[in-house]
């Protein structure tokens, strides 16, 4: 009897303890509405910025549609009386967000900027920009100060794309170029009348790694070699003139190293060279060719190309010392080619061959979750994040007729939706690099 | 001549009696000498089922394509129904190869690749048969994220824990899953909260009548904003149908508590 109480007793208090969680779900991802009013000219006498005005507020409008999965740009008629001060009512159903600008003058033309979280009813951010910049840059950067307040990251809009073109060049000639992140305001950077390919951007955005086949020396061993881009004084240097191959370098995460493919001992191996002292320490040994190294943000994990099951595929390893934790991370795949991880750390990129052209795929860097990004989209190669991890720019090839292909560079969203494209009619665009 | 019991009697008694108080404090610790709103752990059962994950081959679809398909988001009963609707799309990716390749080095490759004839490869004109395929509601998050590394095939899993749903015939269990479609109506986020990887669970006391009488807040996200949302979801469902008499105790004491996702 005693025993039966007690164990009632103990079943009571069981149940009242209990508790049963249900899963809800995944939200329904709901875009956020913004507007960009009507600039404001505060002065009389800047009337000649007028059109800046108008011009700026389309080009912030353009910059937040690259976040489609966040943002929907709601085309205002508001303008508020006076800047600064809105109808939080009028707006409510509207908007989720409002950009105010104004053009006026401190001690020199300036753009002020103001945002409102029209639900909460409150300014979240308020600047004053140089109007005396260029115009897509003041309007670059006031876009930035709005994304930074509404979402508290930042975005992609001030950060540049380096890539190799041939445009308007003699044929076997390529050169290093460098644009905004929407594909505006395109520069040469180099003119070596050679053959410029795999280019890497340094960390802090300063420098430019890249391998130069020079045309001049056709035929010879040596014709391989390491570039180094100053992008302040614009001087080039040589880094690497190892016989054979010395390519696909990649900057290590804090600027001062590089790893980078060489064949000295006849098989394309990884190698990590310190920038400064230039000595190479080895860091994969085997029979096959190892190339195309990808470092993580923190530096803590490499992935790269390897051939050692006899088709090329993808592998990870820690990176500080030869064959440390090496991870066969794709098993399936007829040719799979340039990995490249993304700035978190947990995805990477890569293309494939398939269906006698390549497609993007991404896989996590433990080897699951394995998805498409690419398809019936021309062919797609070498991918590459943007530093806030939103966004892939690859290479897209289009054959026109049987002698003519085009090659531009395109973005898309992390889940394969197609943005656009970056370049047009500018030659053959490859080799895009992302970078702050 | 006396016997005499090697242990006894009132020391066999006295023993298990300390057995059972020892077992009665060890189980209802948190609910005597505790006030805390924390939940026994091991007292939480979770409603809902896992799918099965195997690497098959390169994927044919994209994850646009999977995104468009299936049903609705966030349903947590994936019905066997599903198997018949995705069709096996050609998993050996050689079969796509109709040319006989012999088995080339990796350099041979690389050098075949170099010297590729552009003009030779035919390249389609960007089909438009997405949009034929897509469903009502379609595959994101979590559930998208395992379809990925299931190489584009789907198997309905086996339950890892809880019961599933419909076939548990418990009340409870039925009443949690039913209004938790009335708050999944409700629970929306902007692109740059979602896909984080943030998670809040609050407990729900409703009403005999189906009044919602308090909520608590039993795992935060760690971000006020999701928390507040997911807390606006369940605000919004206003009434909340009525339990049954049999579980109206336990639903208005609290024993329900919704997770976002989970």
């Amino acid at each position: 009897m005693k025993l039966l109480i007690t164990f009632f007793l103990f079943l009571n208090v069981a149940a009242q303890n209990s508790l049963t969680i249900v899963s809800v779900g995944d939200a329904q991802v709901v875009k956020e509405k913004i507007g960009v009013e009507e600039p404001f000219t505060l002065d009389a006498t800047l009337s000649a910025y007028n059109s800046s005005g108008a011009k700026i507020a389309d080009i912030i409008r353009n910059d937040f549609r690259f976040y489609q999965n966040y943002f929907e740009v709601v085309k205002t008629s508001f303008k508020g009386q006076s800047f600064g001060s809105l109808s939080f009512s009028e707006r409510k159903d509207k908007l989720n967000y409002a950009i105010q600008l104004a053009v006026t003058k401190a001690e020199n033309p300036i753009l002020s900027v103001k945002v409102f979280n029209i639900d909460k009813e409150t300014e979240i951010a308020t600047s004053n920009i140089d109007l005396r910049l260029d115009v897509r840059r003041v309007a670059h950067e006031a876009s930035k100060i709005a994304y930074q307040a509404i979402v508290g990251k930042a975005p992609i809009f001030t950060d540049r794309i380096f890539f190799v073109s041939d445009n308007k060049m003699p044929n076997g000639i390529k050169e290093l170029f460098v644009m905004d992140f929407d594909g505006a305001n395109i520069k040469q950077l180099t003119f070596h009348k050679g053959l410029v390919i795999s280019p890497s951007v340094s960390p802090d955005g300063t420098k430019v790694l890249y391998s130069l086949i020079d045309e001049r020396n056709k035929g010879r061993t040596k014709n391989n070699n390491l570039m180094l881009l100053d992008l302040g004084t614009g001087q080039s240097e040589v880094i690497s003139k190892r016989a054979g191959i010395n390519s696909g370098a990649v900057f290590a995460e804090d600027g001062n190293s590089i790893y980078l493919t060489l064949s000295i001992h006849g098989n394309a191996e990884i190698y990590q060279m310190d920038l400064a002292t230039k000595s190479i320490t080895r860091l994969t040994r085997n029979f096959a060719p190892d190339v195309d190294p990808s470092i993580n943000a923190t530096g803590s994990l490499m992935t790269f190309l390897s051939g050692r099951p006899g088709k090329p595929m993808i592998y990870t390893m820690i990176p500080t010392s030869e064959e440390n934790s090496v991870k066969r991370i794709s098993y399936v795949g007829k040719y799979n080619a340039t990995p490249r991880f993304s700035p978190d750390g947990k995805e990477i990129v890569f293309s494939s061959w398939m269906d006698e052209r390549f497609d993007l795929y991404k896989v996590n860097s433990d080897g699951s979750a394995l998805g498409r990004l690419t398809k019936d989209f021309g062919s797609n190669e070498d991918p590459d994040y943007s530093k806030d991890g939103q966004f892939i720019i690859f290479t897209n090839q289009r054959v026109i007729s049987r002698k003519e292909a085009v090659q531009n560079l395109y973005i898309m969203d992390i889940e394969g939706k197609i943005l656009g494209a970056l370049t047009q009619n500018f030659g053959k665009c490859i080799s895009p690099r992302w970078s702050k | 001549m006396v016997y005499y019991r090697k242990i006894p009697y009132h020391l066999v008694s006295f023993g298990v009696h300390a057995l059972f108080f020892a077992l009665f404090f060890f189980f209802s610790k948190n609910s005597i000498f505790s006030n805390s709103t924390d939940v026994d752990e091991s007292k939480i059962r979770i409603v809902g089922k896992a799918i099965r994950v195997d690497v098959v081959s390169m994927p044919k679809m994209t994850i646009q394509e999977l995104k468009k398909y299936d049903e609705a988001p966030g349903d947590i009963n994936i019905k066997p129904v599903v198997k018949e609707k995705v069709e096996p799309q050609g998993g050996d990716e050689n079969t796509v190869f109709k040319k006989e390749v012999k088995k080339a080095s990796f350099a041979d490759m690389l050098k075949d690749l170099s010297n590729r004839d552009t003009s030779k490869s035919k390249v389609r004109p960007a089909a438009k048969k997405d949009s034929e395929k897509a469903g009502a509601g379609g595959i994101n998050g979590d559930k998208l994220k395992k379809i990925l590394s299931l190489g584009n095939k789907i198997s309905e899993g086996s339950a890892l824990y809880g019961s599933g749903g419909e076939n548990s015939g418990d009340e409870l269990d039925k009443y949690a899953l039913s209004i938790t479609d009335l708050v999944r109506k409700n629970w929306s986020l902007p692109g740059f909260l979602s896909n984080k990887d943030l998670s809040c669970q609050i407990q729900v006391f409703i009403s005999k009548t189906g009044s919602l009488i308090k909520t608590n807040i039993i795992k935060s996200s760690g971000n006020t904003d999701y928390d507040q949302r997911a807390l606006n979801a369940i605000l919004k469902v206003g009434n909340f149908p009525a339990p049954a008499n049999v579980i109206a105790n336990q639903i208005s004491t609290g024993q329900i508590a919704l997770g976002f996702p989970l």
